[in-house]
């Protein structure tokens, strides 16, 4: 599906593909790079990225974050291919392992943010579906929810109790176990 | 404005929900406002857990955790009023969403206060300074009584079922208690093991209104069958292991009423199930190489001595005996393993009469 129509395999595996954030701000990426995003890949698939593809939904701090991660997990998505082709043996699964640690502790790096960064990330993540990304946003709140009380948690976000007594005490007897 | 956790569209907010895998952050998440409550309480929610549960087979417990029994925290007049009567005291319950992984990232130690059993069953706890826990699932908790008696308990909204088990020989004895009736009951003929076998009395697994046990043959002295003792219907079933299966085993239930087994062969670990009584096939699903999970000292450096300890079939939960390691929890459903380092079991592993006992799933 990839393939039609373009005759030359090089030009299209180095096509660039220009975003445009919300204030204006131009950034050039690799089809690669892009395409780990399925609403681009979709834009992608249907031509409509001449002219570079606006993104008013996400500011230039945020989209550099996400190309960031973008870059990042597109290497590792072309190595994964390349792996099962050529090696399979100790040596190379030895490389591999410390390919996907050095991932994990960009991811992990990458999580070091404040928290209404991390919201917009997430927002971006979901608005240009990027699976990955989103999984790991995610997961960093709801990890962050982790051992917390229910005081803590609404500290935490900014949350107000809105729940009456009578459904807190609700709560409380039915999952009495939770609260010991 | 400063962009605000409950601004986030309502799908993302749902998906953070289902990321959070511990069950007690689960609820108090539940308990900080509506829109939570809402989303956690709401069915949709609560079949999603389950169906993500069923896609790998197990589903691990709100309530998993280890009963253990501590002759310290008992007081001084229960030990006296029961000194003469038994040993035995209330175990206490340490829920394991409190134990700190072996391996990987960094997360604070909190502060252990094990549950007593008396938090799950109300009133029952002098009662329930005769009894051990050795099995447990769903509200079904087997209990033994230190005077031989296995006892099941079946805590399902407000009434029970106490079961109580002696096996001898090739007869089991049994008789029940209904919370309802008030009143026990004893069936009139006890079944007789089929003639050549004898239970494992320490290898009891139940649910579904039934508990199974290994079987030894008499002259091999080979674990060769499972027998089921069938509460209800007063009647026993047997099935023959898969003559395949080489090596140490352990029993437990299955989420749809089937049989699971473990075997443990060396450092491979192979997973049985046997789906329903008119089926007499056993389909081996998973085959594991413990090697990849147990930590690499542990695994290179010495060839450890493994055995398997408790098992839970439905919360995919085994405990694993590390010779010179310990103790550690390994998950069936996404192959977590935990080191149980935590002080209390620690102890409890030293102390002739502190026990790690059992499992609540």
């Amino acid at each position: 599906m990839a393939s039609a129509g373009s005759g030359d395999e090089k030009a299209a595996a180095a096509a660039m593909i220009t975003l445009i954030s919300s204030d204006n701000e131009k950034f050039e990426v690799t089809e690669a790079t892009a395409t780990l995003s399925q609403t681009i890949r979709h834009m992608i698939e249907d031509g409509c990225t001449d002219g570079g593809v606006p993104l008013p939904n996400v500011t230039s701090k945020i989209l550099a974050r996400v190309i960031e991660y973008c870059k990042k997990h597109a290497t590792a998505a072309a190595g994964e291919e390349g792996s099962s082709s050529s090696f399979s043996d100790a040596a190379f699964l030895e490389v591999d392992r410390a390919f996907l640690e050095e991932l994990e502790e960009f991811d992990d790096a990458f999580l070091e943010v404040d928290r209404a960064t991390l919201f917009d990330l997430i927002l971006a993540a979901n608005y240009l579906d990027i699976k990955g990304l989103l999984n790991l946003t995610c997961q960093k709140v709801a990890d962050s929810v982790k051992g917390k009380t229910p005081e803590q948690i609404r500290e935490m976000y900014n949350i107000v109790n809105d729940l009456t007594p009578e459904e807190e005490a609700e709560i409380r007897r039915e999952t009495q176990w939770a609260f010991e | 404005m400063e962009k605000h956790l409950l601004h986030l569209p309502t799908d993302i907010t749902y998906k953070i929900l289902t990321q959070i895998s511990d069950p007690a952050s689960l609820v108090h998440a539940a308990s900080s406002c509506k829109l939570w409550r809402n989303i956690i309480m709401s069915s949709s929610f609560l079949d999603g857990l389950k169906k993500r549960r069923l896609s790998h087979g197990f589903s691990p417990s709100l309530l998993l955790g280890f009963f253990y029994q501590d002759n310290t925290q008992s007081s001084l007049h229960l030990w006296q009023r029961y000194k003469k009567k038994g040993y035995s005291l209330e175990p206490g319950f340490m829920p394991t969403s409190i134990l700190l992984p072996a391996t990987g990232r960094k997360e604070g130690h909190n502060a252990v206060r094990p549950l007593s059993l008396g938090t799950f069953i109300e009133g029952f706890v002098a009662s329930l300074n005769f009894y051990e826990p050795i099995a447990s699932q769903n509200s079904l908790l087997v209990l033994c009584h230190r005077s031989q008696d296995a006892t099941i308990l079946d805590v399902v909204s407000q009434s029970f079922r106490l079961v109580a088990v002696l096996t001898t020989g090739n007869r089991i004895f049994y008789s029940y208690y209904c919370s309802k009736s008030r009143s026990w009951w004893k069936p009139s003929t006890f079944p007789e093991i089929m003639p050549g076998l004898f239970v494992v009395s320490s290898s009891a697994s139940s649910g579904h209104g039934c508990i199974h046990w290994l079987c030894k043959n008499l002259k091999s002295l080979m674990v060769t069958h499972v027998v089921t003792l069938h509460v209800d219907r007063e009647e026993l079933s047997y099935l023959e292991l898969p003559s395949e299966a080489k090596g140490k085993k352990l029993l437990a239930n299955y989420a749809d009423g089937g049989v699971l087994l473990l075997i443990l062969n060396d450092l491979q670990m192979s997973l049985c199930k046997h789906k329903s009584e008119s089926d007499s096939d056993w389909v081996f699903s998973q085959m594991i190489n413990m090697a990849d999970y147990l930590p690499i000292n542990t695994v290179f450096l010495s060839r450890p001595k493994v055995t398997l300890e408790i098992f839970q079939g439905k919360s995919g939960a085994v405990v694993l005996w590390v010779e010179k390691e310990g103790l550690f929890l390994f998950s069936l459903s996404d192959r977590s393993v935990r080191k149980l380092d935590n002080a209390v079991l620690q102890r409890s592993t030293t102390c002739a009469h502190m026990r790690l006992i059992g499992c609540l799933a």
